[in-house]
């Protein structure tokens, strides 16, 4: 079950009301979110939800006894800890890769390993509570965070099905203050989370299922049959697709969320806009960038180690982990090499261009000129886009081939971009991204003053147009391989 | 260092509480009403049916202790207009319950019967008795294409949608969580919580649009329109044709050799009845070819447990003007037709079915 899913169209009205309509105390409040995350966990899998538990209070009985521990003994309950956490990741999502990569490997220098090949079921949202849980002991171990008393709490923070799934990735120093006291509704949170949630369902259900259904998967799954502007056009619509999918879902959780009292960290900050790659990391799956640049990277180049200083390293190596973290294939490990280099890129450029600007102050003017905005737009966008083609592609082997076809290719066949729903979702997009524009600064604020009925009607006018044009059953979501 | 998190709570004034209650309120109102004339407006240009399901018929048969049963896929529904000129010949005594299993095979069938009617039919008070003694007559509705399942091995896939119950699909998901195919259960609830909706029961079909278009802007029927009619056609007679080779799922004709077993002992007299064609879809290909092959495999089936087969492909008056535009379905009148002819007829033994009935 997604958020976007019918199932949760049963599922979210009983748990809202059995959550509301009991005894405004924590303790009950986060007794039924665990119960509403068994559930929602066993309709994708019920025993795995054993393992999530197991691993999630393993995870809170070692924090608790490394509480009011110090030295060795202490760091040696977070190495523990640690390890239990990222072996249940491997064993569950890199078993197969490893073992396929070490087969492949002594192939090409003639031994036959033939290792047998285990690919296991992924237990759903591990990649996310996996880090949720890293996150929580390093925030104990570290004194930032005292150790949570609650097995409830704890519980309940890692495996809130709003956001087990796909995030956004919660920490413990925003969550547990939330579910250690009752939540009482209120009329914000129940409009805010009904908006975000409405507005993501059109990005989830809407424009990524069309866009995916008719523009990005018939052109991945047959490329050679495509002609050289189809190939850019499946790119470009899988950027599209991408975006709205995982915003949508990330709105939609946080909106969730919010509907039970909760706030969730925002994820998405319309990426497309962003005119560099660091700025660009700041506005795409912002909970897990910030979580690797602030647990990875700033302890890496920080701390007392080797890599101390070695901000370049660091880049390289928080982003060859998150292209792994995407995902057990050869093609993430390029993706992420290739945003490693492309920090280091505009890292060292930033640092050229300051010695620029300390000689003459000329240069300091010069980047706050449009052209420079604008080249650094096209840059960025350009670049996050080609580095796309290895993410969706199923091989390295494929990227190529893809890549190729984008400049020559003897296919014929191009998506017809006649569509009133392709202009449809382009609308949205835009009207999505100007809102965040100096420009268009006013759309917002504007909508919200109308007169409360006038908004009803724009509402109401927006769940007819979901009910005519969102696909029967659409609402899968990418995010959740990952 | 990027700092990501925005936990800022909303603002909480008790003050401001009940006005912004009243504003959510109002937002909310003017939303569904918003919906609501859009959703009746767009059901006057594009008006939608609801048809009845097994669940329907089901709570019906609970209810009416019938004297005929019919099953079939979504063709038993002719039978609701047999039901009205029988209820009226016979005043009532005769009394006819039909559960339509849409797109159904029959292994479906079974499924159904197995599931969903024996546990009514079966029923004993107290002190023995059946709880719903009247029923006589069984009559099985089927055609050749109920005997060819998409794949052998996978399960009738409209189940979910059509026999289920909340225990089925939670059973299901217990199993296997949820899966394209149990979802289809949780899509019809979904469908059925708002049978007054057209934009709901549209959902998926996609007619709104051109039904609108078709209002506000009638226009005769394009070539390319005609031609895709054409090819419908076409490809209609040519299924036809080809379903000779793939008549022989053993799974299927397991399902009716058991439908038959389980009505059979049960001392219920058993009726087969092959449903109409629309006749110029018929080819000779067709009558040397499925038709005749099926009929005879399912007659072996008909004579080794007793059961009457009759078959009505093309030996009714129906024409093909009383046909639906899916070249499947017979319209009202068509039916009522049907009824008249069928009673006068060949089911004309429904009508004394009832005789021994108190």
């Amino acid at each position: 079950m997604s958020l976007a899913s019918v199932g949760f169209a049963f599922f979210l009205p009983i748990v809202f009301a059995i959550y509301w309509l009991g005894p405004k105390r924590a303790g009950w409040q986060n007794s039924v979110l665990l119960l509403a995350n068994l559930v929602f966990y066993a309709t994708w899998s019920l025993e795995l939800f054993g393992l999530v538990l197991a691993s999630t209070t393993l995870n809170w009985a070692l924090a608790r006894v490394m509480d009011g521990r110090v030295g060795r003994a202490r760091r040696a309950l977070l190495a523990a800890a640690i390890t239990a956490d990222v072996s249940v990741l491997v064993v569950f999502k890199y078993l197969g890769f490893l073992v396929d990569s070490f087969n492949a490997m002594m192939g090409r220098v003639g031994l036959d390993a033939a290792v047998p090949l285990v690919y296991l079921i992924l237990p759903l949202g591990i990649s996310y509570t996996t880090i949720i849980r890293i996150g929580y002991i390093l925030d104990v171990y570290h004194e930032r965070q005292p150790a949570e008393a609650s097995w409830l709490r704890h519980t309940v923070f890692v495996t809130n099905f709003a956001h087990i799934m796909a995030g956004p990735v919660v920490r413990a120093g925003a969550m547990l203050t939330q579910y250690a006291s009752p939540r009482r509704l209120n009329p914000a949170d129940l409009s805010a989370g009904a908006t975000g949630f409405l507005l993501g369902y059109t990005l989830n259900a809407y424009v990524a299922s069309y866009i995916g259904t008719w523009y990005v998967d018939p052109v991945f799954s047959a490329h050679s049959e495509y002609s050289v502007v189809a190939h850019w056009i499946g790119l470009i619509g899988y950027a599209i697709q991408i975006f709205a999918d995982f915003a949508g879902y990330s709105l939609m959780a946080i909106g969730v969320g919010r509907v039970f009292g909760l706030a969730l960290p925002e994820n998405f900050r319309t990426p497309y806009l962003s005119t560099g790659m660091l700025e660009f990391w700041r506005r795409w799956h912002i909970s897990l960038n910030a979580w690797l640049f602030d647990y990875l990277f700033v302890p890496w180049t920080t701390g007392k180690s080797w890599m101390r200083g070695r901000i370049g390293l660091g880049f390289m190596a928080v982003f060859l982990v998150s292209g792994l973290w995407h995902g057990a294939a050869w093609t993430f490990v390029l993706w992420g090499f290739l945003h490693g280099v492309a920090l280091v890129v505009q890292h060292r450029w930033d640092l050229f261009y300051k010695g620029l600007c300390r000689k003459d102050r000329a240069w300091v003017q010069r980047r706050k000129r449009l052209w420079y905005t604008l080249a650094g737009w096209a840059i960025t966008q350009a670049f996050f886009l080609l580095t796309l083609l290895p993410f969706r592609s199923p091989s390295i082997g494929f990227t190529f081939d893809y890549l190729q076809r984008m400049f020559v290719a003897e296919g014929t066949l191009t998506p017809n971009l006649l569509s009133l729903n392709f202009a449809f979702c382009l609308a949205i997009l835009v009207a999505w991204h100007l809102a965040d524009l100096p420009q268009g600064a006013w759309l917002r604020p504007t909508f919200a003053r109308m007169p409360a009925p006038m908004r009803g009607i724009a509402w109401g006018v927006l769940v007819v147009f979901l009910g005519l044009f969102v696909p029967l059953g659409a609402g899968a979501f990418i995010y959740a391989n990952f | 260092m990027i700092h990501a998190l925005n936990v800022d709570r909303p603002p909480r004034s008790e003050g401001r509480q009940s006005l912004r209650w009243l504003e959510v309120a109002t937002v909310a109102l003017c939303a569904l009403a918003t919906v609501a004339i859009i959703d009746h407006v767009l059901g006057i240009m594009s008006p939608h049916t609801v048809l009845t399901e097994v669940n329907d018929r089901i709570a019906h048969y609970r209810d009416e202790d019938p004297t005929v049963l019919v099953l079939g896929s979504s063709h038993a529904r002719t039978f609701a207009v047999f039901d009205d000129v029988a209820r009226r010949r016979t005043n009532n005594r005769v009394r006819i319950v039909e559960i339509p299993v849409e797109w159904g095979k029959l292994s479906s069938y079974l499924w159904t019967l197995e599931n969903r009617i024996l546990p009514l039919l079966d029923e004993r008070n107290g002190d023995g008795s059946l709880v719903r003694p009247s029923l006589r007559e069984f009559v099985l509705v089927t055609e050749w294409w109920d005997a060819t399942p998409p794949g052998e091995g996978y399960p009738p896939v409209n189940l979910p949608a059509r026999s289920w119950e909340w225990r089925h699909f939670l059973a299901d998901v217990l199993k296997h969580g949820i899966t394209p195919f149990n979802r289809n259960f949780l899509l019809e609830r979904w469908r059925r919580l708002f049978t007054f909706s057209t934009i709901v029961q549209d959902h998926g079909h996609g007619r709104i649009i051109p039904d609108v278009v078709e209002t506000l802007h009638p226009t005769p029927p394009t070539a390319a329109e005609l031609a895709d009619l054409a090819d419908r056609r076409e490809g209609w007679s040519r299924v036809i044709d080809e379903g000779i080779d793939n008549l022989d799922s053993p799974r299927e004709w397991e399902a009716l050799e058991r439908i038959f077993a389980i009505m059979t002992d049960r001392g219920i007299n058993v009726t087969m009845l092959l449903y109409p064609r629309l006749p110029s879809l018929i080819s000779q290909t067709a009558l040397e070819g499925t038709l005749p092959v099926f009929k005879e495999r399912a007659q072996r089936y008909c004579d080794r447990f007793d059961v009457q087969l009759i078959d009505w492909t093309i030996s009714t008056p129906i024409t093909d003007e009383h046909f639906h535009g899916d070249f499947d379905h017979i319209t009202f009148e068509g039916n009522s037709l049907l009824a008249n002819w069928g009673l006068d007829h060949d089911f004309g033994f429904l009508l004394d079915s009832a005789e021994d009935v108190e």
